[in-house]
């Protein structure tokens, strides 16, 4: 849906660079103070809980696990099944059918899952308030940083780690997706972007996919055709100031085909992106979002593949939720949280075949899921 | 300038006329026949043509062509089959063999049904031999030659017991028989010149049809041959007439453009991506079809004239040439269609322009990973001027070359300081780095820019005694050049006659340039004056 | 049945289409005399093998010719590639081709002179190749006359040719060749049984008829055009001669096993010409063992080579005109390790020959690999001061183990003396001032 009122419509004499969304991962940064008991490990660390939890030794739990997930005799031994997507897979009785506890997790008790601590995390102040359960941006240094979202998954392995590394299954999942799912566009109007100033920043669904370039990464220049369904555009006020982007907060929503960003949405939307001298955008975007969108996420994914706790990751994460207020429940519906977020330079054309944003520099050598081929950190 | 075209002419007519009189020296005509070896290309067309489209024909590439003066077609008429070349060449006859007497195909590519399955049957195998002989050989075969192959097919259908089998070993031995794989090009005495020869008529049919379409002759043609009509004036232009009209010029064309423009050397382009992100695996591909397509385009759908292909904007495009070309191109999305090509053409302050400028030119004469204004303006002078830039002298010290690091060397107009400054051998680089030095804006990938190394690229030069700033200005001096409508009348001539002009046929094709020139350089034209001529009929002495 | 009374001839043979079944043996080391070099019941020595190797752009000059001459050299450590297989190679230096006038064709003159012993004024005049001669002397009765593949994905990047048309093409694709020599009609010496293919009959009968219409043609075409039909007729009776092979049951060959294939990576990095260059090594050396040829010709690529390191803008072509000479070293350092690399490549084929055992000695000891190369100093396009190597002694017939320095010399003195280890009887060979008829005696046995 578009941002709230009083946007200001782009100028006509202004110019718009057209950028394609070549990346996207949750924001992480984990050091040793995130996890000070420890963490909560990967797979085997979770069925290891889990056996314990059913009341079976540490010797017994380690035995089975190393024969995976077979008991002495041979039988599987249930609780160490990973919750999946499928029902057969560790099925739990709901209505005398078996479910899986990923998919419905309020039939699991709570696991009680370690939350990231620490001074760091990426993010940005979304409710105007420095308390001590904030952050601090590690960037931009930031104060009152909320981001829950981090703490809810920063002690899993798979999230437990700081740039360049980037979280496992979300980077599988955009390699996968981006050849099969309509591009996200962004596209920045002013009067001369190659100075600071007031913008205009828009998001938009497009209806073609990426290009690949030689090294599998994103190719700049491209073409797409902007989606003119209003559920995906969505129009903020932006500055730049010293080649940095940054927007008033509003709505943002877009939507996705795949498994790992079905749908991308968020309240209090904040945006602070550097403009590379190649042309590309590349920094963090924060904001509250609907905490079920991205457990949604994981229980698609599974235990096997997502590597988390489903259950506890619920639980945690409902927990957590700081924003959004159910009307009856009066529970909190959103969670406050912040996205890597890198766009390369491409131009945007209308269904009629108007060409509506350029494309400017040559964009980055290595973009997108070729990004950690790249000589030297981003 | 009339004047000197007029006297060139003149004298172009003089020496025709001094021919026709005994007065010049002709190149000997010759009797004997002479063998070109048919490419991959053909190969793959005449099968689909005589058989249907529905034969996989697993190309492969068999032999590598030889370059002679220029063109893979003269080479084909020095070559022959070495044993590798034989053993795929087999191959691919049972391959084709197989799905020419397999059940979908028997019943319509077949007529007739043996007596019994497991048995020879010499009188359907005679049936079906010698039809398929006409096409495959491209003249009746001789009786020897029939009961040759149908004993063939006898003995092989005892061995194996299956009739089938013998007529597929039968073509095979066809396919693989000098008379398919190469065009035998015979003779006969030419009544209308005593002591002269000329092609005989199904000898015009093949020259015709692969000059024109890059096929073997069809039906109608080989009973053109057949019926003397072909020997006629009137016969052989009604046959032209129909081929000049038909969608399988594009054929001919495409396969002609491939030989002149060196495209063959695709098959071992190598472009460093690590350097050229935006060159992925399909823009080579791309960017053939992209110029081949233009071509296509310019030469038989608008019946253009051939110079302004230096100098058009108009082309096709792929989203992937267009992330290269650096403009927009709107494309409706088919998620596993089909890549879409989009016509397109450059807007007039674009710095792309004519062919010299396509992704196909600038990749192809480049290093893997810096471009070469020498290689570039080397193909500009050996593929579209047919000049020839000889080759550079052994024993000489690069020592004076300088490294990209050093400050004042920053670009290479400025690194190719040797060349121009060093008379040895400024005396070939004059030929050549102007030329390329104009399209140095455009990388190895073809990405447009306007500095290398932070040092802005100066595309300043002289073309014939007049000065152009950038390719822009470089390409309409090039398309009134006439060396540029001499070099394709020229190079066509050879193409279809696989040799090269002897002395009178330069005289007949220096006043057919300067025709074009005056008239319009159209392909159509061309084809039609190359084809009507009595002299592409001809076979010339060693 | 005692072991004296097993010879070859106990194998029985199928009959085409009947009911007979062959009985094979299993390869005994009894076939093999006692030295394990000649098949016991006939003496006959297992036969020799030939190969030419080609890399582009030479060694650098100064750096690797070595200090002492004759046998026992020391390896100069530029050559340090080459010290595994030092006992088994010859390094010769200081030879030329002449030009004799003509132009100098850059990356092209140089090994065609030493590929065939002449230099032509154009290249499309290239005449019959050391291989083919080579091969005339040892080759009848295999498979495959010859086999050639190149490392750089070009088929023109060979100097193999049969006669005067043009090049044999290399191929480029190990799988390919895999496919083509052990694939559909590879007959394994060693298997217990044997039945000829009746289609293969066939298949030969076929051609054999096609040969017969040779006269047919012969009369109507020019003096040139029978020489291209000549050959033609020529490839025909090979191909006759790869199915009669494959028809008869082969000869137990004691080292022979397939290879192993893997994916194809073929391009101008130097990791991907290194893998490549390892699977076509490896087959020719099967190829060798199991009897499906004599003669091989292996290029690394063409004479421009585009040999490379990733992110590096130039190739090694271009490395050896643009790199400068650096003023301490007295030399162009990556070029220098190009050129190491590609000694290295040359240690690895030989090495894969003398892999292979065969009784006593290896497949490497009854072969000569020829290893050339287009330049003595690439930056120059000099004809001096070529590198020429062999490895392998040709089961005897060729010392090994020297440097041979013939200052002046035209370099197809090599190529000469390795025909004559061979046996082929001529006085001479080459043209103009590249014609030479006298070997180097001290290499010949």
């Amino acid at each position: 849906m578009a941002a709230g009122l009083g946007v200001t419509a782009p100028n006509a004499r202004a110019e718009t660079r057209g950028y394609v969304i070549s990346m996207i991962h949750t924001a992480t940064y984990a050091n040793e103070d995130t996890c000070p008991s420890g963490g909560n490990g990967d797979t085997v660390d979770i069925r290891t809980r889990r056996l314990l939890g059913a009341g079976f030794g540490e010797e017994a739990a380690l035995r089975i696990i190393g024969n995976g997930g077979v008991d002495d005799d041979g039988n599987r031994v249930d609780i160490t099944r990973l919750h999946g997507s499928s029902a057969e897979a560790g099925g739990q009785p709901w209505n005398g059918q078996p479910v899986s506890p990923g998919n419905v997790p309020a039939l699991s008790a709570d696991p009680g899952i370690e939350s990231a601590q620490g001074r760091f995390a990426y993010g940005f102040d979304l409710d105007g308030e420095v308390s001590p359960d904030d952050f601090e941006d590690p960037d931009s240094h930031e104060r009152g940083v909320d981001n829950h979202m981090w703490r809810a998954l920063g002690c899993f392995d798979v999230y437990r780690i700081r740039r360049p590394v980037v979280p496992y299954n979300e980077s599988i999942v955009w390699d996968t997706a981006i050849d099969a799912m309509p591009a996200w566009l962004m596209s920045v109007t002013g009067e001369n972007l190659s100075q600071d100033g007031e913008v205009t920043v828009t998001f938009d669904r497009s209806l073609n996919v990426l290009l690949r370039d030689a090294h599998g990464g994103v190719m700049s220049g491209a073409t797409f055709v902007i989606d003119p369904d209003p559920r995906s555009h969505s129009v903020f006020n932006g500055t730049i100031k010293n080649r940095i982007l940054t927007i008033e907060p509003g709505d943002l929503a877009l939507q996705g085909e795949s498994q790992f960003y079905a749908v991308l949405r968020f309240t209090e939307t904040h945006l602070r992106l550097q403009m590379d001298p190649d042309g590309s955008l590349r920094g963090i975007l924060g904001g509250y979002q609907p905490w079920r969108d991205y457990y949604h996420y994981l229980a698609i994914r599974g235990e096997n593949d997502g590597q988390v706790d489903l259950p506890g990751v619920y639980y945690a994460m409902a927990r957590l939720a700081d924003s959004g207020a159910d009307p009856v429940t009066g529970e909190n519906t959103a969670i406050s949280a912040a996205y890597w977020l890198e766009a390369v330079p491409a131009f945007h054309a209308t269904t009629s075949g108007e060409v509506v944003g350029q494309s400017v520099g040559n964009g980055p050598k290595f973009s997108g899921p070729a990004a950690n081929r790249a000589p030297s950190p981003q | 300038m009339s004047a000197p075209r007029g006297y060139i002419r003149w004298v172009a007519r003089a020496s025709m006329l001094g021919v026709c009189l005994g007065l010049a020296a002709p190149s000997v005509v010759a009797e004997e026949s002479a063998l070109v070896r048919l490419t991959p290309a053909q190969y793959e067309r005449s099968i689909h043509d005589i058989f249907g489209e529905s034969i996989q024909v697993d190309r492969g590439i068999v032999d590598p062509g030889v370059r002679e003066n220029g063109l893979l077609a003269l080479g084909a008429r020095k070559l022959t089959l070495s044993a590798a070349a034989l053993e795929r060449y087999e191959s691919l006859a049972r391959q084709v063999a197989l799905q020419v007497t397999d059940d979908r195909h028997r019943t319509t590519l077949i007529p007739c049904t043996p007596v019994a399955a497991s048995a020879p049957d010499t009188a359907c195998a005679a049936q079906f031999l010698s039809r398929v002989g006409l096409f495959l050989f491209r003249r009746p075969p001789t009786d020897a030659q029939i009961q040759s192959y149908v004993a063939m097919a006898g003995s092989a259908s005892d061995t194996l017991d299956d009739f089938y089998a013998g007529l597929r070993a039968a073509l095979v031995g066809m396919l693989v028989a000098p008379d398919f794989l190469f065009r035998v090009e015979r003779t006969e005495p030419d009544p209308a010149q005593p002591d002269t020869y000329r092609l005989d008529g199904y000898s015009r049919a093949a020259r015709l049809s692969f000059f024109l379409w890059d096929t073997t002759p069809d039906a109608e043609l080989l009973a053109a041959a057949e019926s003397g009509a072909l020997d006629s004036t009137p016969g052989l232009y009604q046959q032209i007439d129909r081929l000049l009209s038909s969608r399988r010029m594009e054929d001919g064309l495409r396969e002609f453009f491939s030989d002149m423009l060196g495209f063959d050397g695709f098959a071992t382009l190598s472009v460093d991506a690590s350097l050229y992100p935006k060159f992925t695996k399909n823009v080579a591909d791309d960017a053939r079809e992209q110029t081949l397509r233009t071509i296509a385009q310019h030469l038989l759908d608008r019946n253009a004239d051939y110079r302004d292909l230096f100098v058009t904007r108009d082309t096709f495009l792929t989203p992937a040439l267009a992330a290269i070309y650096g403009v927009p191109l709107p494309r409706s999305q088919e998620l596993g269609g089909a890549v879409p090509w989009v016509p397109y053409r450059f807007p007039d302050n674009d710095p792309h322009v004519g062919l010299l400028t396509q992704i196909s030119f600038l990749s192809l004469h480049s290093h893997p990973g810096t471009t070469s204004p020498t290689l570039r303006g080397k193909a500009v002078r050996e593929n579209l001027l047919c000049q020839r830039v000889p080759p550079p002298p052994a024993d000489v010290d690069f020592s004076l070359i300088q490294d990209t690091s050093n400050p004042a060397f920053r670009t290479v107009r400025q690194r190719l300081t040797k060349h121009r400054q060093n008379p040895t051998c400024a005396a070939c680089h004059r030929m050549t780095d102007p030329i390329g030095l104009s399209l140095e804006v455009f990388d190895t990938s073809g990405v447009y820019r306007t500095t290398e190394n932070g040092a802005p690229i100066d595309t300043s030069g002289t073309y014939r005694r007049q000065h152009y700033s950038g390719v822009g200005e470089l390409a309409p001096l090039l398309r009134d050049d006439p060396a540029v409508t001499s070099c394709l009348v020229n190079r066509a001539f050879s193409y279809g006659t696989a040799r090269m002009p002897s002395d009178n046929e330069l005289g007949w094709l220096t006043e057919t340039r300067t025709d074009l020139v005056e008239d319009g350089v159209t392909w159509r034209d061309l084809m039609r004056r190359i084809t009507q001529n009595p002299d592409f009929y001809t076979n010339v002495a060693d | 049945m005692s072991v004296d009374k097993i010879s070859r001839r106990t194998v029985l043979r199928g009959l085409l289409g009947g009911t007979a079944v062959t009985v094979g043996l299993p390869m005994l080391d009894c076939f093999l005399n006692t030295n394990g070099t000649a098949y016991a019941a006939t003496g006959a020595p297992l036969p020799p093998c030939f190969g030419t190797w080609f890399w582009g752009l030479g060694l650098t000059p100064n750096q690797w010719e070595p200090a002492t001459v004759g046998p026992d050299f020391e390896l100069p450590p530029h050559l340090a590639a080459l010290s595994p297989i030092k006992e088994k190679l010859n390094v010769f230096s200081g030879m030329q081709i002449f030009l004799d006038g003509k132009v100098n064709q850059n990356h092209y003159s140089g090994a065609q002179g030493q590929a065939t012993g002449r230099v032509s004024r154009n290249s499309s005049d290239y005449s019959v190749s050391l291989d083919t001669i080579i091969g005339g002397q040892i080759g009848s009765g295999t498979r495959f006359r010859s086999l050639e593949a190149t490392c750089d994905g070009n088929r023109r990047s060979g100097w193999s040719a049969r006669g005067s048309n043009g090049l044999n093409p290399s191929e480029t694709s190990p799988l390919a060749l895999y496919a083509r020599i052990f694939g559909d009609g590879f007959r394994d010496p060693n298997l217990a049984d044997f039945t000829p293919d009746a289609t293969a009959m066939v298949r030969r009968s076929v051609l054999s008829a096609v040969s017969d219409q040779r006269q047919a043609l012969m009369g109507a075409v020019s003096a040139s055009d029978r020489v291209r039909l000549d050959e033609y007729f020529s490839s025909v009776r090979d191909l006759e001669q790869k199915l009669a092979f494959e028809l008869e049951r082969p000869a137990p060959l004691p080292a022979c096993s397939l290879p192993e294939t893997s994916t194809d990576d073929i391009g101008s990095l130097v990791t991907q010409v290194e893998k490549t260059h390892r699977q076509f090594a490896r087959l020719m050396a099967h190829a060798l063992s199991c009897g499906q040829t004599r003669v091989f010709n292996l290029s690394l690529g063409s004479a421009f080579s585009r040999l490379r390191t990733p992110g590096e803008p130039s190739g090694y072509h271009s490395l050896t005109h643009e790199e400068p000479v650096d003023t301490t070293l007295g030399y162009q350092p990556k070029c220098k390790w190009l050129a190491e690399r590609c000694m290295t490549f040359f240690t690895e084929l030989a090495q894969a020959l003398d892999g292979i055992q065969e009784g006593d000695s290896t497949l490497l000891d009854r072969s000569v690999i020829f290893g050339f190369t287009d330049h003595g100093e690439a930056r120059m396009h000099s004809m001096k001061r070529l590198p020429v190597l062999t490895a392998g002694s040709a089961g005897g017939r060729l010392r090994t183990g020297y440097h041979v320095a013939a200052e002046g010399d035209a370099a197809t003195r090599v190529g000469f003396t390795v025909q004559q280890a061979f046996g082929v009887s001529r006085g001479s060979w080459g043209s103009e001032s590249n014609e030479v008829s006298r070997p180097f005696s001290q290499l010949l046995a």
